[in-house]
């Protein structure tokens, strides 16, 4: 007769196994949903607490500022994304902060969107240190104040820049950036700006106003009101610096049908200039035009006129 | 008889785990209704934050910045203009309320429109239904004057109030 003796199991112990399964996989699926959910709020606080530091990273009298490096708890994404659309485009900011658990960067859906921010960078930037400076646009009013943001692993090299860009430089004392006569003085892993000479990582025409990355679109710039956009175009990759400079152009239409009207309103107190009136209104109208930044040297030398003209008024606009 | 006890010790497990679950689900219900409403409170925070450094910074914007070399002037003549254009600026601030209001010299209370300007002292620019706790910052807001035919600048404050978490 065979041994039949087989592992025996009461319900108890099926029910007990069964239901304490279901119990521990509820567990886990919860454990995660949370861990989900508090990694999007970890990532939107320190968006929200990126956008409150940015507030104050902007200019008053000074043309120009650096700050302190921003550093964050760990490892941290910022995404710059830059959208056209509407009256002023929207700058979108998101953070995610890295994680061992789940996927290692997880992008947020809800990114934080500014009307009023121009982020010149990467569209990426990567690092626990970020180096942020700021310049203030004018054309030929003050327009905004773009923000630059690099990374802790970015290191920019700019060979024979032109004096006046050397001294802001060495004024905002940036760590990242160094400044130097030839490009065998740059260090190894640092991106190559030459302003004389072209073959470097980044190549700037001066008289073209042009600024050409290896492999990517060349992009324009302006310097007539100052050497903003000249960074902007080094700083940025192309993509978001045209977008930027559609934005800039579409605030600078804004403002100059504001200056008008401004202009128009004082008329009655004899300050007004029907000249400039008319300057302006023109100049809203091309600067809302721009199609890309070839445009933009055309677009500034409107703005001078309408500077010149505002010179010579007894109560001036800007 | 056996089967009876059997019977009941199977109850009895089915009701402790039942009761387990439910526990854990009041446990994990309190916990997410705490931390939401932390989170509610903490964004609320950080939008009041926005709004005072956007106080600090509001008269280096350009829409509202004087011409002259003031770091804390406001352009009432400008501000006057921008209200006329509300819907090109919806949200372009990130407020739920901004007005300028002159402090001194006392002026008559009405709100400034372009028939009693200057003889008024609100100059409200953003305002929705329910805004929250509006922070007030004193500035000078300046103007040019047809009378004395030069600019002339007031004490004043600007109330600034950061979007509502709804």
């Amino acid at each position: 007769m065979k041994n039949k003796k087989a592992f025996e199991m009461n319900f108890a112990w099926i029910f007990a196994i069964v239901v304490g399964a279901a119990i521990i996989f509820l567990a886990i699926f919860a454990a995660v949903k949370l861990i989900g959910t508090e990694r999007k709020a970890q990532n939107a606080q320190l968006g929200s607490d990126f956008e409150t530091i940015l507030s104050p990273v902007e200019t008053t009298l000074e043309v120009s500022s650096s700050f302190p490096p921003i550093s964050f708890p760990s490892k941290t994404r910022i995404y710059n994304d830059c959208k056209t659309q509407g009256n002023f485009g929207v700058q979108e900011i998101g953070t995610s902060i890295s994680s061992t658990i789940g996927e290692k960067w997880v992008k947020p859906n809800n990114p934080d969107r500014f009307f009023n921010k121009y982020l010149f960078s990467s569209s990426v930037i990567e690092g626990k240190k970020i180096f942020v400076f700021t310049e203030r646009f004018d054309m030929p009013y003050k327009v905004a104040d773009l923000i630059f943001i690099i990374g802790e692993k970015e290191k920019y090299c700019f060979v024979n820049s032109p004096i006046e860009v050397r001294n802001e430089i060495t004024a905002l004392g940036i760590q990242n950036i160094n400044v130097t006569d030839s490009p065998a003085k740059c260090s190894k892993n640092s991106t190559i700006v030459c302003f004389a000479s072209s073959g470097c990582d980044v190549d700037i025409n001066i008289n073209s106003k042009s600024v050409k990355r290896i492999a990517q679109k060349t992009v324009y710039y302006d310097d007539t009101f100052g050497n903003s956009l000249l960074f902007g175009a080094i700083l940025a990759e192309p993509a978001v610096y045209e977008c930027q400079l559609t934005r800039l152009m579409k605030r600078s239409s804004s403002l100059a049908l504001i200056y008008s009207s401004k202009s128009a309103f004082l008329q009655a107190s004899d300050c007004g200039s029907s000249t400039l009136q008319a300057l302006l209104n023109s100049y809203s109208a091309l600067a809302l035009s721009l199609n890309n930044s070839l445009d933009i040297r055309r677009i500034a030398g409107n703005a001078q006129m309408i500077e010149e003209e505002n010179k010579h008024l007894a109560c001036q606009l800007f | 008889m056996e089967n009876k006890k059997a019977q009941l010790k199977i109850q009895q497990m089915a009701f402790v785990l039942i009761a387990l679950v439910i526990f854990f689900a009041i446990v994990a219900l309190i916990y997410l209704t705490v931390r939401l409403n932390t989170l509610k409170k903490d964004v609320q925070a950080s939008e009041n934050d926005k709004a005072r450094e956007l106080l600090r910074k509001l008269s280096g914007i350009p829409e509202l910045k004087w011409t002259g070399d003031c770091d804390s002037c406001i352009d009432m003549d400008k501000a006057l203009v921008l209200k006329s254009y509300n819907k090109t600026y919806n949200g372009f601030f990130g407020l739920d309320y901004l007005s300028f209001q002159v402090i001194y010299p006392k002026k008559t209370d009405k709100e400034c429109v372009v028939g009693n300007y200057p003889n008024c002292n609100k100059i409200t620019l953003i305002q929705t239904s329910n805004f929250g706790n509006a922070p007030k910052a004193y500035v000078s807001l300046c103007r040019w004057d047809q009378n004395m035919g030069s600019e002339k600048c007031e004490l004043g404050a600007v109330y600034a109030a950061g979007k509502a978490i709804k």
